[in-house]
Formats: structure tokens, C-alpha cells, sequence
């Protein structure tokens, strides 16, 4: 900021000069340039009018209001709380299972592959009744033969 | 205008970062508070959102502009809270840590909201209360009360027209009234960034201002 009477300030030093943000010494130099610099000033006041109006909005929330609220969030609080018990109770509950079926399983069986016999066992029945028509339609060819004959 | 004098060094668990100012906390109904909240003292939660709520409420509503969703912010800041007490150490107050949280997931809720207009054109509804309606000077007379309105709702679109993080940042510097400083660290920012995020915020406002001064002369 030195020679800040020659240079104008520049427009974030000036925000921060708003803000109070500027420290001891600079701030002191900025505050001696503003009342000398018609530029800088005129620059500051602009700043000032925009940045004062700005609204605040404010909802003004009633006591009743704000219990109704505290009583919302509390009961949220609460939900989650047992949900969260829940969740850890089902948790447990479906690792004990699981560990009672292993437990509990015969020696010797392989899980998966009782599955696979059942349904291999279901392709030979399903081969067997193919079978079965086909003989049924030459029995049929055959007697039409006969007749034939 | 400052409501926050202590500085926060709150829960390691990604819950917001530590600032490294000496802590103050001289609030002991707080810290009584916060007690009886980790003994689970029925009912000491429901103290502490009926008295922080109009604050929080009101900084959310400030940085998302609408009522209904500064409620849901606000709610979903004091749950976090209650999720996260066996982590919080303490060193900040709950007030400040509430802020800080409020802040954060104000930023959150800005950005999706953005994306969201962004994909769907969507807008708000109409129904919304109107923020400049809040803040209204009653004793004005009903040409100052329109001029002001206006250049209110077109203040209000420059600031929707910010990133998440500038609109943060101006909030909590122009309306809350938080130094810089404690702004860089609740949002955990370098100090210097909250200074650009600042500066391009008051610009973008400031050219709307410009502009409609422009119309009317």
C-alpha cells in the first residue's frame, strides 16, 4: 500500500476495509488515502451504499414454534437410535443363523451339490418320457402297417 | 454479531476440522448441557435444538433462501450432532460446532440444488415466503418499500447466481458477521481464498446493483 496517495486503492482492499479486516497499519494508511483520493472515495462510498442494502432476512420463530420443532428433531433422533438397534439386532441375528446352519450341516455334504442332483435327476425323467413318445409313435406306425398289411 | 467465541477443534471421524486459536469456552450451562447429553439425560436434546434453533434455522435459511429446506438443514445439523457426541471432544462449543456443520451442509444442499435447475430447469416454488417480505422495514413508505424490493429480489438473484462456496462465504461475513478467519477455518479454506470467494461475491453483487440503478435513471 505504499504510495498510496499516487495509486488509487484497489476495490479488495477496500472490501476488507468494510469488513474490518485490514490490519492496524494498513488500515490507518487506507483511512489516510480515503480522505485525501476523491476517486478512492467516491469508490468507497459506492461500495458502502451496495453492501447496505443487502437484505438480512430473519424468520422470527415463535416459542411454540421452536418446541414443536425441538420435539420433531428429538423424536428423529430417537427413531434413529432404534433403528440403528434394530439394524444391529437383525445383523446378529442373521450371523447366529448362519452359523447354526453350518453347525448343524451333516459331514461329508458339499452345499450346492444336492441342488445339482435334483435337477439332473429331472433331465433323465424328462429324456425317459421323450423316450416313451417316441416308442408310442412307432407302435403307432406300426400298427397302421398292420392294417396296412 | 459475532455468536461464536469460542474457537472449534471438534470429532476426528470426518466431522469438521480443528482451529488452532486457544479454546474459550466459557458457556458452563453448555458444557452442563453437553453432559447431561452423553449421559443420555432424557430430554437434554430437545433443551439444546429449542434453544438453538432459531440461530441455526436462520443461518441456514440466509444461506439457501428458502424456509422449508433451512428447517431440514437445521435438522439434519442436530442430528449429526447426536450421532457424533461420543466423538466430540468438547474444545468448541456447541454452538460453534452446530454453525459449522449448518455451514457445511448448506453448501451441500447449494450445490445439488444448482445441479438439480441445471439438468431439470427446475425452479422453486412460487408459494415459497418471500426472504425480502422477511425483511422488510415496516415503517417505510410504499415507494421506498418497492424500490427496496426491488433492488432486494434482484440482490437475492445476483447472490443464487454465486458459487456454493461465495455465497457461503458472504453470508457468514455480511449477514453473520464471522471474521474471515474463523470463515477459512469453518469452511476449511485458506483465508486467502475466502478473500477471492468474497471479493467475486461482492462484485457480482455489486454489478447487479449497478445495473439497476442503471434502469431506473
Amino acid at each position: 500500500m505504499k504510495g498510496m496517495t499516487e495509486k488509487h486503492c484497489r476495490k479488495e482492499d477496500l472490501l476488507l476495509y468494510y469488513y474490518g479486516e485490514l490490519n492496524g497499519q494498513r488500515y490507518r494508511e487506507l483511512t489516510e488515502h480515503l480522505a485525501t483520493c476523491a476517486v478512492c472515495n467516491k469508490e468507497w462510498q459506492r461500495l458502502q451504499v451496495t453492501l447496505e442494502q443487502v437484505p438480512r432476512p430473519t424468520i422470527e420463530l415463535a416459542p411454540a414454534e421452536r418446541r414443536k420443532f425441538a420435539a420433531r428433531v428429538a423424536e428423529r433422533a430417537q427413531r434413529r437410535n432404534r433403528s440403528k438397534l434394530w439394524l444391529w439386532g437383525g445383523a446378529l441375528t442373521a450371523t447366529a443363523v448362519l452359523a447354526l446352519s453350518l453347525i448343524a450341516r451333516p459331514p461329508g455334504i458339499v452345499p450346492g451339490q444336492g441342488n445339482k442332483l435334483v435337477a439332473d435327476a429331472a433331465v433323465v425323467q424328462e429324456l425317459d418320457l421323450l423316450q416313451n413318445l417316441e416308442l408310442l409313435e412307432e407302435l403307432d406306425l406300426l400298427q397302421d402297417l398292420e392294417g396296412q398289411g | 454479531m459475532n455468536p461464536q467465541a469460542a474457537t472449534a477443534v471438534v470429532d476426528p471421524a470426518g466431522s469438521p476440522e480443528c482451529n488452532t486459536e486457544p479454546v474459550k469456552v466459557g458457556d458452563r450451562c453448555e458444557q452442563i448441557l453437553l453432559e447431561q447429553l452423553r449421559a443420555g439425560y432424557p430430554g437434554a436434546f430437545e433443551q439444546l435444538v429449542e434453544a438453538q434453533a432459531a440461530r441455526l434455522i436462520n443461518l441456514a435459511y440466509r444461506l439457501v433462501g428458502n424456509r422449508a429446506e433451512a428447517e431440514e438443514i437445521a435438522q439434519e445439523g442436530f442430528l449429526r450432532l447426536h450421532r457424533s457426541l461420543d466423538g466430540f471432544r468438547g474444545d468448541c462449543s456447541l454452538s460453534s460446532y452446530l454453525y459449522r456443520i449448518v455451514s457445511r451442509l448448506a453448501i451441500d444442499h447449494l450445490r445439488r440444488e444448482k445441479l438439480r435447475r441445471k439438468l431439470f430447469f427446475f425452479r422453486r416454488h412460487e408459494d415459497d415466503v418471500d426472504p425480502l417480505e422477511v425483511a422488510a422495514d415496516p415503517g417505510a413508505s410504499p415507494r421506498d418499500e418497492l424500490q427496496a424490493k426491488e433492488t432486494g429480489r434482484r440482490l437475492l438473484a445476483a447472490l443464487d447466481g454465486l458459487s456454493a462456496r461465495q455465497r457461503a462465504v458472504f453470508v457468514l461475513r455480511h449477514q453473520e458477521g464471522l471474521p474471515l478467519k474463523e470463515i477459512a477455518a469453518m469452511l476449511n479454506l485458506e483465508e486467502g481464498t475466502v478473500k477471492a470467494h468474497l471479493h467475486r461475491a461482492v462484485r457480482a453483487l455489486r454489478a447487479e446493483l449497478e445495473d439497476l440503478q442503471e434502469d431506473r435513471s
